[in-house]
């Protein structure tokens, strides 16, 4: 009985907290949080003493009827636990779909959408049959509006191929964009560990401790009235994103999503900064604490031991001797042989090679070499070399994050960039065009359709930004205002709300950050918008 | 021989890019002797991208190109790489998507 007063006590303080609005910037937006802690408490005072009873009594005196009137209660009383514990790991898709509906405090934020993600959490814990993917795939298609809870659903059902981690990816980053009012916490820390994972596997430690951090700013979206109470200008945000300081401000302003606390976060953290060799890397009791919480810890303390012992001995690029074609050569078997991380690697390489292609005094080194060797026509020869180190470049500038300005750029690097951004262009306007000839035809996709056109179009977007200095100004200039209409539509004409509030946040920061502040000031006002 | 540092002739045959012919065909008869009678030593050989196995094959492909001028041309300009501390190893980031507890 001391138990459900507990709990009793614990969500009338809760309560009360909220409604008196002690929570800061939090005062702000709790009144879901506060409807749904005291639906909780209420379920908790009719309930809570009889179900405990029921259980007691029961076991005391193995009396059937209380046992099974408290085994009845159980789902009721405590859905989420049953679901996590029992039904989601024993991988029983429709039960646990059912349980988890009358999981409102957990997934309330996204009431349909959130037991499909517990189902599909549970349809990925062993082998299922056609049917059971059918059933699922065809709850997903039947729902009437896509929230936080059920984007997550969707891109963890779709992300079984491993060698499509690009578009799970962008299935996962669309999913973040959602608001945290419609996305269940469990969702959003989904979110975060599988991106932590994606940024550890290609080693983008920068990626991965950007990630790590976002799991503690402040939950709460700060609308245009609560940035101005805040202090904070549109133009100032727009300055921050010059800055480079704009996720550090949003972050602060709670406009991006929190993916909330996580010990495989916390372990990323950790695993980011010792790649990075922070002066100060997380260590001692709490990493440990978070070590002890990860499912599969040894696997994470693998990861941070091999982390800290390739640090030691990472490769190097390879130093300038003086003989210019040893030292293209040598570069060109050090970019080849490793993953590139940088776009100054890459520039470096293309300049090397330069110095032996182009460079009067050493092609005429080696053109005579090529006399000696009695070689008729040596151009063919360089034409060939041109052609491999050309090919060469342009894989690997696919792969490399191009979106910066470096100080002494390679011709050959920088030619093949920008046909690598040209083609990026040309499918992203061909994605967002389709989008917009789509709306003015007022033509309806499924709802998991237009979420799937929204990372397919996130994923093109990243792709232009990635290959040139300029790529994000380029991509958001083209397709800025097509995307505002597109989520005007989802908002007024399809009644999307979450989806199209995730598209005018996203609208929202990559105009503040690529200076376009018009845009940005209207799908700032947008998402301020209330819908439903 | 598409790979430029492994699968070089030079490499493979153990020989500065200055060498001559004759140089070129003694050392491929003396591989090509050591391999059919299986002497250890030349079962492999160093390349800036580390150690590759050597057949008899190869050995042969290898005296083959060196006596085309292009293809000695081409395979020269390869051949001046040198090695590099951690070229051999493929350094892939860890897969940690199966330590999820939802995966």
């Amino acid at each position: 009985m001391s138990g459900a007063a507990i709990i009793i006590v614990f969500f009338v303080l809760r309560v009360l907290v909220g409604t008196i609005g002690v929570g800061g910037l939090g005062s702000q937006e709790p009144r879901d949080r506060i409807e749904r802690d005291f639906g909780f408490l209420l379920l908790w005072v009719l309930l809570g003493p009889a179900w405990l009873a029921s259980w007691v009594g029961g076991i005391v005196d193995l009396n059937p009827w209380l046992l099974g009137t408290a085994l009845a209660l159980t789902p009721v009383m405590l859905p989420w636990a049953l679901c996590r514990r029992i039904t989601m790991p024993l991988g029983l898709v429709r039960m646990t779909y059912w349980i988890a509906r009358l999981s409102m405090y957990v997934l309330g934020r996204d009431r349909y959408g959130g037991p499909l993600l517990a189902a599909t959490v549970a349809f990925r814990q062993r082998p299922q049959s056609e049917r059971t993917r059918a059933w699922l795939r065809g709850r997903y298609e039947k729902l009437k509006e896509l929230r936080g809870g059920s984007a997550t659903g969707w891109a963890v059902l779709l992300d079984e191929d491993d060698d499509d981690r690009e578009m799970g990816q962008s299935r996962m980053e669309a999913a973040a964009w959602f608001d945290w009012r419609v996305s269940p916490a469990v969702g959003r820390r989904m979110v975060g560990e599988w991106l932590a994972c994606r940024a550890i596997e290609q080693q983008h430690w920068r990626a991965a401790l950007a990630v790590a951090r976002r799991r503690e700013s402040k939950l709460f979206w700060a609308g245009p009235k609560v940035l101005q109470k805040l202090g904070v200008s549109v133009s100032e945000l727009a300055q921050a994103a010059s800055r480079g300081t704009l996720d550090v401000v949003l972050a602060a302003t709670g406009s991006r999503p929190a993916f909330g606390g996580s010990p495989a976060l916390e372990v990323t953290e950790a695993v980011a900064q010792r790649a990075l060799r922070d002066a100060h890397p997380p260590a001692g009791v709490s990493l440990r604490l978070a070590l002890l919480r990860c499912a599969h810890r040894e696997q994470w303390q693998a990861v941070l031991d091999e982390v800290s012992a390739s640090t030691e001995k990472r490769a190097q690029a390879p130093a300038p001797t003086g003989d210019a074609l040893a030292d293209a050569v040598t570069t060109h078997l050090f970019v080849k042989s490793r993953p590139v991380t940088s776009a100054v690697e890459l520039h470096r390489f293309g300049r090397a090679w330069e110095d032996v292609l182009y460079r009067d005094d050493t092609r005429a080194a080696l053109v005579g070499r090529a006399r000696a060797l009695g070689v008729n026509n040596p151009e063919q020869v360089f034409e060939r070399i041109e052609g491999e180190v050309t090919d060469a470049i342009a894989a690997l500038v696919g792969e490399v994050d191009m979106g910066r300005d470096i100080a002494e750029p390679s011709t050959l690097v920088t030619m093949a960039a920008e046909e690598v951004r040209d083609q990026r262009v040309e499918a992203l306007e061909l994605c967002v065009g389709q989008i917009a000839g789509r709306v003015a035809a007022n033509r309806r996709l499924p709802t998991v359709d237009e979420f799937e056109e929204f990372a397919v179009m996130l994923h093109l977007y990243d792709r232009v930004a990635r290959s040139a200095a300029d790529g994000r100004e380029l991509a958001y200039s083209q397709i800025g205002s097509q995307l505002t209409d597109w989520a005007c539509w989802l908002w007024n004409d399809r009644q999307q709300y979450s989806l199209a509030n995730a598209i005018f946040r996203f609208c929202a920061v990559e105009g503040l950050r690529t200076n376009h502040i018009e845009l940005a000031r209207i799908n700032l006002d947008n998402i301020g918008c209330r819908g439903g | 021989m598409d790979d430029r540092f492994g699968d070089n002739p030079f490499f493979v045959l153990e020989l500065e890019v200055g060498c001559t012919s004759m140089d070129v065909m003694r050392q491929a008869d003396k591989l090509i002797g050591m391999l059919e009678l299986g002497v250890e030593k030349a079962a492999t050989y160093p390349t800036p991208a580390g150690d590759k196995p050597r057949t008899v094959d190869k050995v042969r492909a290898a005296r083959a190109r060196l006596l085309v001028p292009e293809k000695r041309f081409f395979d020269e300009i390869w051949a001046k790489a040198r090695a590099v501390d951690g070229a051999a190893a493929q350094a892939a980031g860890p897969d940690l998507f199966g330590a999820l507890w939802w995966r």
